[in-house]
């Protein structure tokens, strides 16, 4: 009687796993493909821009954006997925493709933590992206992904090659996906971001009458002005002068409102490390020239020419400063009028931002920071049958679909400009300079000088975003606010980029070492506090160099070690 | 009515004092958002909004109830509050019931009592938990959100709590009358319960509604996100971009008020649920179902 009842739920158990089992492998159909089929096959893989002969499904990850969705409703394009939408139709029609996404997540900590968990369960989808370069070396050091060597010099496009030797035989970014002389990963490319800007209302400059500022001094003067004088003429005590990020610099040119132009003017490169006179790489917010910056950040903070109340506020409360129209004066990249701050002051307080190469350092230009060539990797699973299409995709994104006129892209664009964005691979390939490049076609379509079909699917969409914006001014209406940040983006504030060039530095090193993970991040807090301390007055200038006694004693003087021993690899 | 002494008047009123700041403390920034969801975003971004609406509109919400994604995300959630509170009360109640009893009635009590302990203290971290849940097939499945949490340890060890808290003479009483244990619990023991089944409930119901990180880590499609998932990608920060190529979210950046909107619409049925249940939370009732 026991012994029956223990079959019974022995047969119970074993018939549950295997409907819960069953959706696994179904076993591979091994069809025999006629000659002529076969060799069909091998042609489009062979060809960068080949279409399959039968519809070829891969699994991926998938980036997701969060204004996804929601911006889509009320849009032609409402019951779009990420699994069917303006861009797999495109590349469905192509190459004959259809991504399947094993997972989908918001670029960034969420994807990455998909990307992480699927590889903890060692089932990685067909192709995906991976965000950062330590991910990628735990894929080839398991060895889950496959060689792209053959696929990348058969398969990429010119457009990417020629893109990725752009930025120069020792920056290429296919050096860093490289390991023991096989190519193992497609990298994304990081444009150059260029260099930071002074942005300042002109509309305020106007009312008292001021100059652009270039040097140090000159800004100080601006600030004073601006902080002294009533710009905004409502005749209230009401203005602040610089405004400044909480962490005060890094990330460079990305982190809007920090004052790392401020820092590299006296030739201090906080937060990278740099390459000293004996060619070692040092890490450069220890680095002696920092002095001189924190002393006069902290004489601007005494005078109040720079905003008093910086260490308390969060980024959105530094937003919500100048969108109210208290504050006119702030550092921030060339993209800086797609930032709230600045629409919302052109559309209600009639504000005029502007671009300045303020404060330059000795040569007369500002000095700035590189960032890496790469910004991510796609990866190919191990022994996924069609490891091509990878690259096939990347040629589409990077080249073929700005090309090409079709009514196709034109979806494309128009849903992206929508719900920003739709790729099964978040991967592009350009050249560093992309933005200035893309600038300079506007610009001649705009002078004359060229016609608007020259234009590449992108650049025509920045183009007629530069007429809505100047026909609405001229009008006398206020543009909509994506006008106004296209056009002040691309056209105005990169003009100033190309005709001002920056001094650029390379740090000589990107990645994380191993004691890094570990004592990195109690090393930024001390680093943090000690600047901020030493900014507002509460330590002593000469406090800078325990500082630095006490970074290398906690680990900085191990990882400066390590940094050099990875550099010489 | 006799008239109050002096001290106590005065602690009465440092009493009312303390819960009127603190009561302030929870509606004010609910009264907020509800603010920021129904103003102008150009006063939003700029922080004009206090606790009234500046440039009243509700655009917001016109544009949230016209989200497909939305509705399958709330209707998502609901159905795991339902499907989850049910599961998670039936193994809380029986699960409590025996192991509120000595040891002379239940001897491996102990045992047991040990190992939810155990499990209330230890947990093992994301990714076994993830590759359990893949490797049976769950993920991506309203099974995934239920039944990971389904016995909350720590309901449990509330209830078993109360239910020792029963005296034993009703349990001796029904005996003599003949019933079971199953009659036991169904007749006497949860009846008098109620206000500590109505607490579990809340804990469960309140759990399972406000829950993201599951949904998250267990739904690899966008469309099978529950609410709170939903809700908390469209609060990623987006502040520090780190390439160019995100410029246009950074353009529809200025997301404030519909954000808040979301807000405030997933928080309604939470602020709906509690008074249904307070009813229940009427104590002493087993008071006076013995004499001694």
């Amino acid at each position: 009687m026991k012994r029956r009842s223990v079959l019974i739920f022995l047969t119970a158990v074993l018939s549950t796993a295997a409907v819960l089992g069953g959706c696994g492998d179904s076993g591979k159909n091994s069809v025999k493909l006629s000659e002529s089929e076969q060799a069909a096959w091998d042609a489009a893989a062979n060809d960068p821009y080949g279409k399959y002969p039968e519809l070829v499904t891969y699994t991926c990850g998938y980036n997701l954006t969060n204004q996804g969705a929601d911006t889509l409703a009320g849009t032609p394009y409402e019951s779009d997925t990420a699994e069917n939408n303006a861009y797999t139709r495109y590349l469905r029609e192509l190459l004959n493709v259809q991504n399947e996404n094993e997972f989908e997540a918001i670029t960034g900590p969420d994807y990455d933590q998909k990307v992480s968990l699927c590889i903890a369960a060692q089932s990685i989808p067909d192709i995906m992206y991976v965000s950062d370069y330590a991910t990628l070396v735990d894929l080839v050091d398991n060895d889950l992904i496959e060689d792209l060597t053959d696929v990348y010099n058969n398969l990429a496009c010119d457009t990417v090659k020629a893109s990725y030797e752009s930025y120069g035989s020792d920056n290429n970014p296919i050096n860093t996906v490289t390991f023991d002389g096989k190519i193992m990963a497609i990298p994304k490319t990081q444009l150059s971001d260029g260099q930071d800007f002074l942005w300042v209302r002109k509309d305020w400059m106007d009312n008292l009458g001021l100059e652009e500022p270039k040097t140090l001094d000159d800004l100080a003067e601006l600030l004073r002005a601006f902080v002294s004088q009533d710009p905004d003429g409502n005749g209230k005590d009401d203005t602040v002068g610089l405004a400044v990020h909480p962490e005060v610099y890094g990330y460079y040119p990305n982190n809007t409102f920090a004052i790392d132009n401020i820092f590299t003017a006296f030739g201090a490169y906080p937060f990278v490390w740099i390459t000293d006179e004996n060619g070692k790489a040092v890490y450069g917010s220890v680095q002696p020239e920092m002095k001189d910056a924190l002393a006069l950040v902290h004489a601007w903070y005494e005078e109040g020419i720079l905003d008093r109340e910086f260490t308390s506020r969060t980024y959105d409360d530094v937003v919500a400063m100048i969108s109210s129209g208290q504050c006119g004066a702030y550092i921030g990249p060339w993209w800086s009028p797609f930032n709230v701050a600045q629409t919302s002051t052109y559309a209600a307080k009639d504000a005029e931002w502007i671009n300045i190469s303020c404060p330059v350092g000795e040569s007369g230009k500002i000095n700035g920071i590189n960032t890496k060539p790469y910004a991510g990797f796609v990866v190919v699973r191990k022994g996924y049958e069609h490891p091509e299409i990878a690259m096939k995709i990347v040629n589409v994104n990077s080249e073929y679909s700005k090309q090409d006129k079709s009514d196709a892209t034109k979806e494309i664009i128009e849903n992206q400009s929508i719900a920003y964005f739709n790729w099964p691979l978040y991967c592009e390939v350009q050249p560093g300079n992309n933005a200035e490049i893309m600038t300079g076609h506007v610009q001649d379509v705009l002078d004359g000088n060229a016609d608007v079909s020259s234009l590449t699917t992108e650049e025509q969409s920045y183009y007629d975003a530069a007429v809505r914006f100047s026909e609405a001014e001229a009008a006398g209406q206020k543009a909509e606010s994506a006008d106004y940040s296209q056009y002040m983006s691309r056209v105005v504030s990169m003009k100033r980029m190309i005709d001002e060039p920056a001094d650029f530095l390379t740090p000589s090193f990107f990645e994380t070492t191993e004691t890094m993970k570990v004592k990195w991040a109690s090393l930024e807090k001390i680093e943090m506090q000690t600047i901020l301390k030493i900014i507002v007055g509460e330590a002593d200038l000469s406090s800078f160099d325990t500082f630095i006694n006490d970074w290398n004693n906690a680990g900085g003087a191990e990882i400066t070690e390590e940094v050099n021993e990875a550099i010489q690899k | 009515m006799k008239k109050m002494k002096p001290g106590t008047l005065v602690s009465q009123i440092i009493i009312w004092i303390v819960i009127i700041l603190l009561t302030l403390s929870c509606l004010l920034p609910l009264l907020n958002m509800v603010a920021i969801s129904l103003s102008g975003s150009e006063a939003v971004a700029a922080n004009e909004v206090g606790f009234l609406p500046k440039d009243l509109n509700v655009s917001a919400y016109k544009k949230l109830l016209g989200d497909a994604q939305f509705w399958k995300s709330t209707w998502i959630s609901v159905e795991r509050v339902v499907l989850g509170t049910l599961i998670n009360m039936f193994f809380t109640v029986t699960m409590a019931y025996p192991l509120s009893k000595s040891r002379k009635r239940f001897r491996a009590r102990e045992v047991y009592m040990k190992l939810v302990i155990f499990a209330m203290l230890f947990t093992s971290g994301i990714i076994p938990l993830f590759m359990v849940v893949s490797h049976l097939h769950l993920t991506n499945t309203i099974w995934a959100l239920v039944l990971p949490g389904a016995v909350p340890v720590f309901n449990v060890i509330l209830l078993i709590n109360f239910f020792k808290g029963v005296p034993e003479a009703l349990d001796e009483a029904a005996r003599i009358d003949g019933a079971g244990p199953i009659t036991i619990l169904l007749r006497v023991y949860l009846p008098v319960s109620l206000p500590a089944l109505a607490t579990v409930a809340l804990f469960a119901i309140v759990g399972h509604w406000n829950d993201y990180f599951s949904g998250l880590i267990y739904m690899t499609k966008a469309s099978r996100y529950p609410l709170q998932t939903y809700i908390q990608q469209l609060t990623v920060d987006l502040t520090q971009v780190t390439d160019a190529n995100q410029l246009k979210q950074l353009a529809a950046m200025n997301t404030r008020t519909f954000n808040a909107a979301k807000i405030v619409v997933s928080t309604i049925p939470l602020l709906l649920i509690y008074p249904f249940l307070q009813k229940y939370f009427v104590s002493g009732i087993v008071i006076g179902a013995v004499k001694e």
